[in-house]
């Protein structure tokens, strides 16, 4: 730093006027009253990922073109990228800032090229050797999967127990394999169990009772939920009625099915009735699904409808089948006529029965598919409260210490996404717990980026040609480098991505670039803002006060 | 951080300290021309803002030598810095006139047009703030239709249309004239490289934001001087001896009125003089246009 010449006499003076000093002493900072400051907004992909990727994170490493350090930044979080890249319902894009700019990032496609690509290479990253710890992980469906995985990754000797022959849960047995194909759920789990040790065809309860696996350190159990709901309709369990799981599971299992001129009602709107109405009438069924509320109240993903709606699959809504009688090799199905009437606790408007105006209708199979409940009749001791969370009161004591439980069998949102944060949160946790250490979860952001932050000043829009098409085209691509294309429009919300605008446009030269980020120099900076205006990421902002 | 290297001419000059207001256009300018000219170069600066913010009496923010001249000399007292450094075999060294609008359109313009028929080897600067800031933004022959200023206050603002020096220059055919923007780095910096490395008088004609002078926010002189381009006030072109035009940047042709209405200097335009400025701008432009399609260097 320069210093600050006072000239005491005339004799001091040079006899030209030159300079002698630079202006580094003249500390401008305290003309600021305000300061540039990292906000620290988390972007909104991040924040609506159930299972907590770091997105915004392996776009910017996709957009430089690092491929496998974007596959190994979100399998961090998500072991699942090629699964989640084809059933996830995409949460993420909801609110991305991008949207009301040109059209939300595609980022499930981004996922399931990264996916894709993770397979096609055979990637696996190393594993480190086991350490002395065993852990017991009861059911392969993603929250077991991702458990088993982490704990696995984290030195744990896992063994992985499910009384199916293949693992995946829900994934192998539950979704049909035009959503999710068979070859890609196989290649993605064996990179998933590597080093696992798998236990097919093991039902707890069955094969074995929860004190057996005494001799474990600790057990995660995660057997989700599949207890098809009963309708209570009489005459439910009349033959050629069969629950929309059961139905799913014996596709998957390779039975050959035949319902060529059949006519199929299924009953229900969520995900299950959808992938029923769809694998029944790709198996030739005449489909007709009966939903007693309307379109919007539809617990079924927003994509599921659309693309069933896309089918020749006829929807009838407002209407319930409150009595089912065989004729002989058919089925009759007696239905009211339904009304909205008052909003119940989930904020839902509720069915009611509009009298008078009942109807028949003659099928030859009928699928109940109104939702599923966990199923924990195997495990001592274990009980849930009305509430659907569950009471290890009466566990033995000996095990209760060492239980940990997550997935669908919990009361949280039914999810790929949210049964694979409760896998890979409960390794953490009983990592944690077999070091005896105590586990703290890390610390959320939840101040979120919105598109007032950004300055869309530093993008430009797709012509409308592009945006029409980018959805689709995004969603049948196999080639990683559209994934890269689609990246570098990510607006990098609430996230520097190292543009130097700051640093450029400063008139003081008082941003440094530092290994660590961006700063301020608060000895120089005058507080002008335009660093912070000027961010494309809204990364800075603008705060009161002449902070030092 | 990122792999671009550090810009270190300035940065590791210690470009700190200086007087400027808050927000000023002017020193974005001047640090990032002197990162491209680097340490073999003279600036010679009349009277203005960016002499008088360079530093006070014996200090100079500036890390090359920095020659303070009168007002209306800064042409002639560049074209002498050159003679002596040809004399004394230091042709290489780049003489940097740096001068306000007042400077240039006004009481240099004889000296200036005087270099300029001359072809001297000078690289000379306007920053245009469009009016007499220093002494408290007095207007100049650079203030634009419409602009409020202390001698064209809200009763009577300035009715004359802003000179056109690039056509005076041209009219020069000097080998090399460009404008720039500070919200336009890249090309800003192109320009004074290209600039650099031609010989004879070099004209930059570069926008520069002024907010206490121009009412408005320090947060926005980037936002404005993009606003400018965008709406076709001020367009990035070059020119090669005068003749051959070549824009640099296709703005997309926002309304006029969004870039007014960042700056309360134009708080008190009337719609008729807002209408015609829109259509000058048109036309402006249009003609830009036409000459850069019809020059065989048009390619951008
Ligand atoms: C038809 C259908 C479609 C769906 N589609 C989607 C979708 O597109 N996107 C989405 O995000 N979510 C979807 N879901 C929800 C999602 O599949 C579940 O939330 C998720 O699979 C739950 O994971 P989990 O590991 O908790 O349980 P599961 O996937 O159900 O896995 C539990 C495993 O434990 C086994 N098990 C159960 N009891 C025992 C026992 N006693 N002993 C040993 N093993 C046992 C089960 O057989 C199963 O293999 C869908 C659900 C269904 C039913
Ligand atoms: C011969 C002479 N007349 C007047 C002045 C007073 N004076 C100093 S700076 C200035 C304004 C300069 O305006 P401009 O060239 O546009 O530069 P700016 O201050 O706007 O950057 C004036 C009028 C002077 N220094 N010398
Ligand atoms: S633009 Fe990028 S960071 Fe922002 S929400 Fe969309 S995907 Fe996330
Ligand atoms: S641009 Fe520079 S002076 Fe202005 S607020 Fe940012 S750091 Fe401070
Ligand atoms: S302006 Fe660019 S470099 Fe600076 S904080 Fe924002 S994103 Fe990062
Ligand atoms: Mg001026």
């Amino acid at each position: 730093m320069s210093k600050f010449v006072a000239f005491k006499t005339l004799a001091e003076m040079p006899e030209l006027p030159v300079s002698e000093a630079r202006m580094s002493w003249n500390k401008t900072g305290s003309w600021r009253s305000s300061t540039p400051a990292h906000r620290g907004k988390l972007p909104p992909c991040n924040f609506n990922c159930p299972a907590g990727e770091d997105i915004r994170g392996y776009l910017d490493l996709m957009k430089r073109g690092k491929v496998a350090e974007a596959f190994n930044l979100l399998t961090e979080k998500n072991p699942l990228p090629a699964v989640c890249g084809r059933v996830c319902y995409h949460p993420c894009q909801t609110d991305c800032n991008r949207q009301s700019f040109d059209t939300e990032l595609q980022i499930r496609s981004v996922e399931r090229l990264i996916g894709d690509w993770g397979i096609s290479k055979a990637y696996r990253p190393e594993l480190p050797p086991v350490g002395p710890h065993k852990v017991a992980v009861i059911g392969a469906g993603p929250a077991g999967l991702a458990a088993a995985h982490y704990l696995r990754q984290r030195r744990v000797s896992v063994t992985l127990f499910d009384e199916n022959e293949k693992p995946g849960g829900i994934l192998e047995y539950g979704i049909p394999s035009y959503r999710l194909d068979k070859d890609t759920l196989k290649a993605e789990l064996d990179r998933v169990l590597d080093g696992v040790e798998f236990k097919p065809q093991k039902r707890l309860g069955r094969d074995m009772e929860l004190r057996d696996l005494a001799g474990y350190d600790a057990i995660f159990l995660a057997t989700g939920a599949h207890k098809s709901k009963k309708m209570f309709v009489s005459g439910e369990d009349t033959k050629g009625v069969e629950s929309g799981l059961g139905f799913l599971k014996r596709i998957n299992s390779g039975e050959n099915i035949d319902l060529n001129g059949k006519q199929v009602a299924v009953v229900g709107g969520g995900n299950t009735a959808c992938d029923v109405a769809r694998s029944a009438c790709r198996l030739g069924g005449q489909v007709t699904v009966l939903y007693r509320r309307t379109e919007n109240e539809m617990p079924a993903f927003a994509e599921e409808i659309e693309e069933m709606k896309a089918e020749p699959i006829d929807l009838e809504f407002l209407v319930a089948p409150f009595k089912i009688e065989s004729t002989g090799n058919r089925l009759k199905l007696s239905c009211h006529r339904m009304e909205l009437g008052e909003p119940d606790e989930d904020g839902r408007r509720r069915p009611v029965v509009v009298e008078g105006n009942d109807f028949d209708m003659t099928v030859d199979q009928v699928f109940a598919a109104i939702g599923e409940d966990p199923d924990i009749s195997f495990a001592g001791g274990l009980v849930y409260n009305a509430d659907w969370t569950l009471d290890l009161s009466g566990v033995e004591d000996n095990l209760r210490d060492k239980l940990f439980i997550g997935g669908d069998i919990l009361p949280q949102p039914r999810t790929v996404p949210h049964a694979v944060a409760s896998g890979r949160m409960a390794a953490e946790q009983i990592d944690a717990f077999l070091k005896g250490v105590p586990f703290e979860p890390a610390a959320r952001v939840t101040e979120v980026a919105g598109a007032e932050d950004v300055n869309f000043a530093y993008f430009s829009r797709l012509n409308a040609a592009r945006r029409a098409h980018l959805r689709d085209e995004l969603k049948s691509s196999s080639d990683i480098s559209a994934a890269a294309d689609e990246a570098n429009r990510c607006l990098s919300c609430g996230v520097c991505f190292e543009c130097d605008n700051c640093y450029n446009f400063c008139p003081d030269l008082a941003v440094v670039r530092t290994p660590g980020g961006y700063r301020a120099n608060l000895d120089y900076c005058k507080g002008c803002g335009i660093c912070a205006k000027e961010c494309p990421s809204g990364t800075l902002g603008m705060q009161g006060g002449r902070a030092v | 951080m990122n792999d671009r290297p550090d810009y270190e001419f300035c940065a590791s000059h210690d470009l700190y300290g200086h007087t400027a207001c808050p927000g000023c256009g002017e020193k974005i300018l001047f640090r990032h021309v002197l990162d491209v000219l680097g340490p073999e170069t003279i600036v010679v600066a009349p009277a203005g803002c960016g002499a008088v913010t360079d530093g006070v009496f014996p200090h100079s923010l500036s890390p090359v030598p920095y020659l303070h001249v009168p007002f209306g000399a800064t042409p002639s007292a560049a074209a002498g810095v050159r003679a002596g450094l040809e004399k004394s075999g230091r042709s290489h060294v780049t003489v940097l006139a740096w001068a306000g609008d007042g400077a240039t359109f006004d009481i240099g313009m004889g000296a200036l047009s005087a270099i300029a028929e001359r072809n001297e080897n000078v690289l000379y600067v306007c920053y245009d703030n469009e009016a007499y800031m220093n002494t408290g933004m007095q207007r100049s022959s650079a203030t634009p239709t419409g602009s409020w200023t202390t001698t064209t206050p809200a009763s009577r603002l300035k009715e004359e249309p802003k000179k056109d020096i690039d056509a005076i220059m041209a009219a020069h055919r000097i080998p090399y004239l460009a404008t720039a923007s500070p919200a336009f780095l890249d090309d800003l910096k192109a320009k004074v490289k290209r600039a650099r490395e031609i010989k004879g008088l070099r004209f930059l004609h570069l926008y520069s934001p002024c907010p206490p002078g121009w009412k408005s926010d320090p947060s926005d002189s980037i936002a404005i001087a993009r606003m400018a381009v965008e709406s076709n006030v001020f367009p990035l072109y070059e020119l090669y001896d005068g003749r051959r035009l070549r824009i640099t940047y296709r703005s997309a042709s926002v309304p006029v009125a969004e870039y007014l209405k960042l700056q309360g200097r134009f708080r008190f335009i009337s719609d008729e003089d807002a209408e015609k400025m829109q259509s000058e701008v048109e036309k402006n432009y249009a003609e830009l246009m036409s000459r850069h399609e019809k020059s065989e260097i048009s390619k951008i």
